[in-house]
């Protein structure tokens, strides 16, 4: 009864800019309410937009504060600050140099919803949920080619999710959850070429999910689970030509997992997981020819797992490296076709490693070096 | 004649289901190590597989291979200081103009090579004592050979075929067949 006689108190804001006007600036300022809703739409050019709202509560359903642009140049800006239950809308059309940025920051700001929307060629989208927040939703959905979009979940941050989608040629995506940050999600989609996707979830970060999947040619991901993180798990998906992977859980990262896979010509892949890294799974699985594939587990890494598996018609390359007081690790490789390279490195471990490679095809080589374990197994099948 | 009917039995069972592949290169290093085992399968035609073990303790290496021409070396190394001992090494090939060979260093180790088909190579040699050697060829044209440096030792060949030659007067040495011109060539030096 009381949140109904709260909601029907609210305060509406509403600013609406004239159509197809330039240069207009609307600013909404609201401190301590509850149940508040602030509305902008702007049509034009070069426009700002600013909504701010402190200390305020929402019910988890009504958007809070949302701003609508069209144009090019244009500049939305919403800053929740010690809030609860709020949500925060943002779209914009056009292009180029369209900006729109979410803030939603602590102490205790938690079950935020952020979404931003733009569609055209060179605009920035930015999120920020940090300083304990916690149980937040950030998404983003970028059309066009050459857009930035980044999500900064950091500080103390658990149970934060992280979306971001983006179709088009030339775009960078990144989401950063970092600094004891915990049971966080990022997911990063993208479509098209040349494309750059990034997650970091690094120090003290645990039970940790990123996930990266690119479909076109050219593009490049990176994830980072590094320094005394644990429990996370990184997956990349690769459709197309010319890629790169890339993965690194290490520094006393314990029982991470790490997943790649690669579908096309001419691609790489590469994951670490080393100085003192342990129980860590490394997976990369490549379909086509001329692809290369790495795995390291090095420098005091334990009880670790890596496989690798390369089909198609040959001209792969597969590297195992699992050195340096790293003990008890097991190592496999399949490849299929011609003219495949697997090599498997694991040695100055005091106890044994494992380490098998089979090749199906014509003119393979396969090499593995052991040295200083005890009750090491190699195992090589050619056919 | 049972002894070679079980190791053809091994044989099918870890390599007989091997698809024909060629020219492919394996090689297996393991250095230092103790209780440590290799094992390399390979089929098709013009194959290489090597898998050395070097100052190594209770090693234990197994090279299999199915087709012709192919080739497999097995090296269990050691120095003065360092020596490897108590190793196994184990080659079977089955097909046609095939080379194994096998090398020991140290004490108390079991060298073995088992051939199947025609105009094989095998050479075993050993330097240390308490070693032992056993090789077995099946087919026709085949060599072996093998050198034991060293004390205590033993040494069976078993060679079932034509073409074959017995050098008589050698401890272990057993020739089935007839015909002769395939040397033999059996060295134990003290």
């Amino acid at each position: 009864m009381r949140r109904q006689l709260l909601i029907t108190t609210a305060v509406l804001a509403l600013s609406i800019g004239s159509a197809f006007a330039a240069d207009n600036s609307a600013t909404i300022s609201q401190v301590g309410a509850t149940g508040i809703v602030a509305e902008q739409t702007q049509t034009g050019d070069t426009n700002v937009a600013n909504i701010t709202q402190n200390s305020a509560m929402g019910d988890g359903v009504t958007v809070n504060a949302s701003q609508t642009q069209a144009g090019t140049g244009d500049f939305a800006d919403i800053q929740q600050s010690d809030s609860f239950f709020n949500q925060a809308v943002q779209t914009q059309a056009g292009g180029p140099g369209n900006n729109a940025l979410i803030t939603q920051t602590g102490p205790t700001s938690s079950q935020n919803l952020a979404t931003q929307s733009q569609d055209g060629t060179g605009n920035l989208a930015q999120i920020t949920q940090v300083t304990e927040s916690s149980n937040n939703n950030a998404s983003q959905l970028q059309t066009g080619d050459g857009n930035l979009a980044a999500i900064n979940q950091n500080s103390v941050s658990d149970s934060n999710l992280a979306m971001q989608d983006q179709s088009g040629t030339g775009n960078s995506a990144t989401v950063n959850q970092n600094n004891i940050s915990f049971d966080n999600t990022a997911t990063q989609v993208q479509s098209g070429d040349t494309n750059i996707a990034l997650i970091n979830q690094n120090d003290n970060s645990e039970d940790n999910i990123a996930a990266q999947d690119q479909d076109g040619t050219g593009n490049n991901a990176t994830i980072n689970q590094n320094t005394f993180s644990s429990l996370n798990e990184a997956d990349q998906t690769q459709a197309g030509d010319t890629h790169l992977a890339t993965i690194t859980q290490s520094d006393t990262s314990t029982g991470n997992i790490a997943s790649q896979t690669q579908d096309g010509t001419s691609n790489t892949a590469d994951i670490s997981q080393t100085l003192n890294s342990s129980f860590n799974v490394a997976t990369q699985d490549q379909s086509g020819p001329n692809n290369i594939a790495s795995i390291a587990q090095n420098d005091g890494s334990t009880n670790n797992v890596a496989d690798q598996v390369q089909g198609g018609t040959g001209n792969n390359v597969a590297s195992i490296v699992q050195n340096v007081l790293s003990d008890a690790n097991t190592a496999s490789q399949i490849q299929t076709g011609d003219a495949n390279t697997a090599v498997i490195f694991q040695d100055n471990g005091a106890l044994g490693n494992t380490a098998s490679q089979m090749q199906i095809g014509d003119g393979n080589t396969s090499s593995i070096f052991q040295t200083g374990a005890f009750g090491s197994l190699a195992t090589v099948v050619q056919n | 004649m049972r002894i070679i009917t079980v190791v053809l039995a091994v044989f099918l069972a870890l390599g007989g289901g091997l698809a024909a592949a060629g020219e492919n290169v394996a090689s297996i290093s393991q250095v230092g190590a103790i209780a440590a085992a290799s094992s390399q399968a390979q089929a098709g035609t013009s194959n290489e597989a090597s898998i050395l073990q070097d100052l190594s303790i209770g090693n234990s290496a197994l090279a299999i291979q199915t087709g012709t021409a192919n080739k497999i070396a097995i090296d269990q190394a050691g120095s003065a200081d360092s020596p490897s001992v108590l190793n196994s090494a184990a080659v079977a090939q089955q097909g046609t103009l095939n080379v194994a060979g096998v090398t020991q260093s140290g004490a108390g180790n079991l060298a073995g090579t088992f051939q199947f088909g025609n105009g094989n190579t095998a050479n075993a040699i050993q330097r240390g004592s308490n070693n032992a050697v056993m090789q077995i060829q099946s087919g026709n044209g085949n060599t072996m050979a093998a050198e034991q440096y060293g004390d205590a030792l033993g040494l069976i060949h078993i060679q079932e075929g034509n073409n074959l030659t017995n050098p008589g007067g050698q401890p272990g040495i057993r020739q089935f067949g007839q015909g002769g011109g395939a040397p033999v060539i059996v060295i134990q030096r003290n």
